[in-house]
């Protein structure tokens, strides 16, 4: 007994700080990942019907039948503009509709034309437009190949894992006999199999009242070893295979201090994976909003043998990846390429491109469970003038409502929210409060009451409301999928429904997996309903929808005039179009700093650029070092907040000593001289839909030793960031990359070649990051309160030459806060120095924006000293300029050109 | 330090380079009317047409007191009717307002009212309000001291009867053991004698005897008895003696003005959920120039999920001995604010008068 005890006070004990892996299913543990796991690679059942091909011009659509059972499947298959193919699969009769995801792409993808080739009795060859593509379907057994020239760029179930269950009637129900000569006439035995009508994990269970319905599709890559994407999980940029252990799982599930290096689930889920070569990146975007498992391995294949007509029959490496998904059809786009901005460009056309944040956004953030009281605030607010460190928005957590019920104010902590927030606009910032979607069963709070009287909860199997237990206790769970229901959701942003708000008020969705502390796996049971759809045919995009409604309510309240800020917890593909996302609830410890540049990174490049990890960690107290090296860190990736929770000390930025109070105050600062490169940056990723964050390898595509690197990484193309992640830390060896590059330390101005291993001593104020030669890149010196303080200050351009002595950039600016810039109201420059002359001329023409700031000074690094610099604008005399050049480093500093930043001049350097 | 209470603002924008008119009433070493200026820390000199015009030259930031120009720059805010004080440069026309006298924001779209006056007013006020506060908190704090003085010696006294009465207590013990060794020496040699005469002399004898051996063990056994209260007392009068020998080493400030508070009032006042973390008198944490003014309680009841229960009380001159707020910045972690007369300090009187303005 005693024994016992002592056992599980040890299980309690230990397990404070790790995630209890038994609340959350392995693939075993799930009936249909088991199932289609345990199919092998092999000849695949499914033939093409050859004569049932129709093809369009935009569209094939041909029969599939699988041999054992019969059923027929309808294969639809597109070529889109912008190098993309799309592969649909259903069932050619389903018993009853099957989920289709909506509301992800932005629109119907626009088609091309597709054309026959060839055709004989083993199958057709189809042109996909240029570049010499063809999509080859073989008909027994059904496969897909895509080639370009001789090279095979993806091949679509050549390993024979197609699959897909069929909706059946159940066995033991009457109509069972009616549909059975329909159904299967194969081995009854795969009916008997535990959870394909029921599944129980721990104490729930799942009651699948329409049996499996499971979808499985195999990819190969020939000539591929590296993979990315699919987050979230908390683990290398580079995706590991899955041979020896569980696949990644992709379930938005709220993971109570996760753990790193692993395929478990996390906050978030995107269908989306790249895969790259020194040749070719390419990606596959798997549109399907269930519960989903991939499987990634590695193989050498003799690849020849299956197609005569590729090149030798040479060993290639591949990467096979197999997805697997509980509900819904077979939706996949493969984005052909051929480069990583190709494939980036091919995403962003498909399911849109970064929201453009807020200026003010870019910032800092400070946020704490909690900040207790109207007065906390106002002490933390004041903290930062008192500190001198600059800060753009506080946060208020769970805490500060009437009892978990968002949308409304604790009386008695928060009694004037209108003058909080009217205190902290007079120092030109901003704050976010939390609403989350659970939503307090009580008939006193006048949301609940609506959402219950208009029917806009989700229901539970039985038809009732469906309840769960969350932060406020019982609690129901609006169902965003309904659009009238995230029309009345956002009309709850309005300033007179949503008391105490005002326009510097911004909003934090959490726990919109969702969360549901008492549910299977912290979630919502899979058979909630949504209308006719169950909960498991759409969960992974339950918190996509509630972003959503939650950003177009921002939008509303203003009249459709101000850019909306919503951060989120839970995402899916496409959450990039409604603002900031954050990896969730990480813990004060290095590794934990580690892994924050790899979950960016993987957000990244499915299009979620907006991406931060808590500063400090959330769970646990940071050391003083460990708080400093976030800061560092944070500094430099996009969503740049602190959070902490609860039950830790105090760790506002003053609190560690003046000693690191300074470290940390820097750190903030160089965030902020940049915010007109981070911004710019934005605007970019805003336009084409490319992380502002990135790896090396998306610059440097061809250079291997860049393919896996995870613990440093660019900032659009200009900036390279090595932080230290290392406790006790005296150097870092940082890759800079490029054979032609030059590189220069943003610190000292000292120039470094490309191309290799360069090991930098650090200290603790030291943040390694280097500026790439032939880049211009625009800062704001003028440190203030707010980057809203900083609005009109003057610019400093630094200008770092390649060897070929020339250097590009680019300068944006708008009014910062409005949808203003898509009616043309903003001015982008195009900054460039070539031929000993640096200039400025207007990128959009038709662009109109008036900017106060001028450009106060230009810093030449890598320069020679010349013997006079004069400045030529479009409408003033030619003038001299004063300069100032340090032969020890190379840098030239020209004192006040003086001119302003919208203005077309050049600078010529003798 | 240098440009100290110096620089006035200029009336015209800098940007437009308009007639600049330095109405300087400058520290005549630095902004000397002249053709150039040398940077306060000396790096390099510029030409005076330099100075202020929205450029930074020095590293020290001191040829921009005027403008927001330098990174490590301060800018004066004169207030007058109100304080003087530095801010950083960046908060120059930053569009908030700083100074009271709206010099900061001279090229801004902010519309800053000179408040100097109002808030002077209101600073003055307050100030008076303090002053009496502080007078009649001496006026209190003399009381206390005196009490104290009484206070003290009245627990010396004690101190010196409960060291009497345990003195007394430990010469009756020693007493009492001198009366049962004498007791039990009679008792040893009844015992021989009845022993060696044993012989047979009658029972009369004998009984006798047994009777006189069961007196003296009945003896015996009284004194065991008083032995073992005086014992008690002993004990008790040495925890007596021990508990005001630590409460009277306590630190009580320089006039054991302190010393009320521990004695005579439950400190701090029983209001807090934990009833085991205050039982304790804290460690004295205050600055060097003020010892007293902060008190910390630390390893306090254990705290949900880890840690202990702590609190900081910062002491602050009031008329009143009351706790004032109570806030838990983190879980946990308690700020108290303690006013009392015995927290307020002559010195404070000397501060006061100087912010009069």
């Amino acid at each position: 007994m005693t024994a016992v005890l002592v056992l599980w006070l040890v299980a309690c004990l230990t397990g404070t700080w790790a995630v209890d892996r038994g609340n959350f299913k392995t693939c075993d543990q799930s009936s249909f990942c088991k199932r289609q796991r345990a199919l092998k690679p092999g000849e695949s059942p499914y033939r093409a019907l050859l004569e049932t091909m129709e093809l369009t011009n935009t569209r094939l659509t041909l029969q599939l039948i699988n041999d054992n059972n019969k059923v027929r499947l309808l294969l639809e298959l597109y070529r889109l503009q912008g190098n993309i193919t799309r592969v649909k699969i259903n069932e050619l009769k389903p018993l009853k509709p099957r989920y289709e995801v909506p509301d992800v792409l932005v629109r119907e993808p626009p088609t091309e034309p597709l054309s026959l080739l060839s055709q004989d009795e083993n199958g057709v060859v189809l042109s996909l437009g240029a570049e010499a593509q063809r999509v080859i379907v073989s008909a027994r057994p059904f496969r897909l190949d895509i080639v370009e020239g001789r090279d095979v760029l993806m091949s679509l179930n050549s390993r024979g894992l197609l699959a897909f269950e069929h909706l059946r009637m159940r066995k033991d129900t009457f109509s069972y006999k009616v549909t059975s000569t329909v159904a299967s006439t194969n081995k009854d035995e795969d009916e008997k199999e535990d959870g394909m009508w029921e599944e129980t994990f721990k104490s729930h269970t799942d009651s699948k009242p329409n049996g499996p319905s499971a979808i499985s599709l195999d990819f190969s890559l020939p000539g591929v070893e590296h993979v990315y994407g699919i987050p979230e999980h908390a683990d290398t940029l580079r995706l590991k295979t899955t041979d020896n252990g569980d696949p990644y799982r992709l379930y938005n599930l709220d993971v109570f201090q996760y753990e790193l290096y692993n395929p478990m689930a996390l906050y978030g889920a995107v269908p989306v994976m790249l895969a790259h070569s020194a040749q070719r990146t390419t990606g596959i975007f798997w549109l399907n909003a269930a519960e989903t498992w991939v499987d990634i391995s590695s193989n050498t294949t003799v690849f020849g043998k299956m197609l005569d007509y590729v090149q030798g029959s040479s060993e290639t490496p591949q990467t096979d990846v197999r997805w697997i998904s509980e509900s819904g059809i077979i939706d996949v786009f493969l984005m052909l390429g051929p480069t990583a901005k190709d494939v980036f460009a091919q995403y962003a056309s498909l399911t849109g491109t970064q929201s453009f944040p807020p200026l003010t956004a870019v910032g800092y953030h400070q946020c704490r469970w909690n900040y207790n009281d109207q007065e906390d605030v106002k002490a933390v607010d004041a903290g930062f003038d008192e500190h001198d460190i600059p800060y753009d928005f506080i946060w208020l957590d769970i805490e500060h409502t009437d009892g978990k019920r968002y949308f409304t104010w604790d009386p008695h902590k928060f009694a004037s929210p209108k003058e909080m927030l009217q205190g902290i606009m007079d120092k030109k910032r901003k704050m976010v409060a939390i609403v989350d979607p659970h939503i307090k069963v009580d008939n006193n709070y006048k949301i609940h009451n609506e959402i219950r009287s208009r029917g806009y909860y989700i229901k539970n199997k039985d038809g009732g409301d469906y309840e769960g237990w969350c932060w406020p206790g019982s609690a129901g769970y609006p169902d965003f999928t309904r659009e009238d229901m995230r029309a009345w959701w956002a009309s709850m942003f309005a300033y007179d429904q949503y008391e105490g708000t005002m326009e510097n008020l911004y909003t934090w969705n959490d726990m919109n997996e969702p969360s549901v502390f008492n549910g299977p796996e912290v979630t919502m049971h899979k058979d909630a309903m949504h209308g006719a759809w169950e909960h498991r045919d759409l969960h992974n995009i339950y918190g996509f929808y509630v972003q959503m409604a939650t950003a177009e309510g921002l939008v509303q309240r203003s009249g459709g005039v101000e850019r909306p800020f919503v951060l989120t917890r839970a995402f899916f593909a496409g959450s990039q179009r409604y603002g900031a996302v954050w990896t969730g609830d990480n813990a004060a410890e290095w590794d934990h700093l580690k892994i924050s540049i790899p979950m960016c990174l993987s957000l990244g490049l499915v299009g979620i650029s907006f991406c931060g990890a808590d500063v400090g960690g959330f769970f646990k107290s940071p050391s003083a070092e460990l708080l400093v090296r976030w800061y560092q860190t944070g500094a430099y990736q996009p969503f740049f907040r602190a959070h902490a929770h609860l039950d830790t000390p105090r760790r506002e930025p003053w609190l560690f000593g003046p000693e690191n109070t300074a470290l940390i105050r820097e750190a903030v600062r160089q965030r902020y001289t940049l915010l007109p490169y981070w911004y710019q940056q934005f605007y970019h990723a805003h336009r084409t839909g490319e992380p502002i964050m990135r790896p090396l390898w998306v610059e440097y595509p061809q250079d291997p030793a860049t393919f896996a690197l995870d613990d440093e990484f660019l900032i659009g193309r200009d900036l390279l960031v090595h932080p230290v992640t290392e406790e006790g830390s005296r150097g870092v060896t940082a890759y800079l990359p490029g054979k032609d590059e030059v590189w220069f330390d943003v610190h000292t101005f000292q120039k470094h070649n490309g191309a290799q291993n360069l090991y930098i001593p650090v200290t603790m104020s030291s943040i390694p990051v280097f500026q790439r030669g032939g880049s211009i890149i625009p800062r704001k010196l003028r440190v203030r309160r707010s980057s809203s303080c900083m609005e009109h200050d003057p610019y400093t351009l630094f200008v770092a030459l390649n060897p070929q002595r020339t250097a590009e950039g680019e300068l944006y600016e708008d009014d910062g806060h409005t949808f203003n810039y898509e009616k043309k109201e903003f001015l982008h420059r195009r900054l460039s120095f070539v031929n000993n002359a640096l200039s400025s001329v207007n990128l959009a023409p038709d662009a109109t924006f008036t900017t106060q700031s001028w450009i106060e000074r230009i810093v030449l690094l890598g320069a020679r000293k010349p013997s006079r610099v004069s400045m030529k604008t479009a409408d003033g005399p030619e003038n001299q300029l004063e300069f100032d050049y340090d032969s020890s480093t190379s840098v030239l500093t020209l004192r006040k050109p003086g001119m302003n930043a919208g203005a077309d001049w050049t600078v010529n350097f003798e | 330090v240098f440009i100290n209470c110096s620089l006035r603002r200029f009336s015209s924008e800098v940007e437009k380079k308009t007639q600049r008119s330095f109405s300087l009433m400058l520290d005549k070493r630095f902004y000397r009317e002249r053709k150039s200026f040398l940077c306060i820390d000396g790096s390099k000199i510029i030409p005076s047409e330099q100075v202020n015009d929205d450029y930074c030259d020095c590293e020290d930031g001191s040829d921009e007191p005027g403008t927001s120009a330098c990174p490590r720059g301060r800018f004066y805010c004169t207030n007058l009717g109100y304080r003087p004080h530095y801010i950083p440069s960046s908060r120059v026309n930053d569009g908030i307002c700083d100074c009271c006298d709206a010099s900061d924001e001279y090229n801004s779209h902010a519309h800053c009212p000179n408040t100097c006056w109002n808030l002077g007013q209101r600073e003055r006020a307050y100030v008076e309000g303090q002053m009496r506060t502080l007078d009649e908190g001496l006026r209190l704090k003399q009381q206390l001291i005196e009490e104290g003085v009484l206070l003290w010696r009245e627990k010396q006294a004690q101190l010196g009867e409960l060291q009497q009465v345990s003195e007394d207590l430990q010469l009756k013990l020693e007493e009492h053991r001198r009366k049962k060794h004498e007791a039990e020496r009679l008792k040893e040699q009844a015992l021989k004698a009845l022993e060696a005469r044993d012989g047979g002399e009658g029972h009369f004898f004998f009984n006798l005897l047994y009777q006189l051996k069961g007196i003296l063990n009945q003896n015996i056994f009284k004194i065991f008895l008083k032995m073992r209260a005086l014992g008690l007392l002993l004990t008790l009068c040495f925890g007596f003696l021990s508990d005001l020998q630590k409460k009277l080493a306590i630190d009580y400030g320089a006039n054991r003005e302190f010393l009320f508070l521990n004695i005579l009032t439950p400190f701090p006042p029983d209001l807090f959920h934990s009833k085991h973390i205050f039982l304790v008198w804290g460690t004295w944490s205050g600055t060097p120039k003020n010892q007293y003014g902060q008190m910390v309680y630390e390893n306090g009841e254990p705290c949900w999920q880890g840690g202990s229960r702590s609190a900081t009380v910062t002491l602050t001159c009031g008329t009143e001995t009351a706790l004032r707020s109570v806030k838990e910045p983190s879980k946990c972690q308690y700020i108290m604010d303690f006013q009392t007369p015995v927290a307020c300090q002559p010195v404070l009187k000397q501060q006061g008068i100087h912010s009069e303005l």
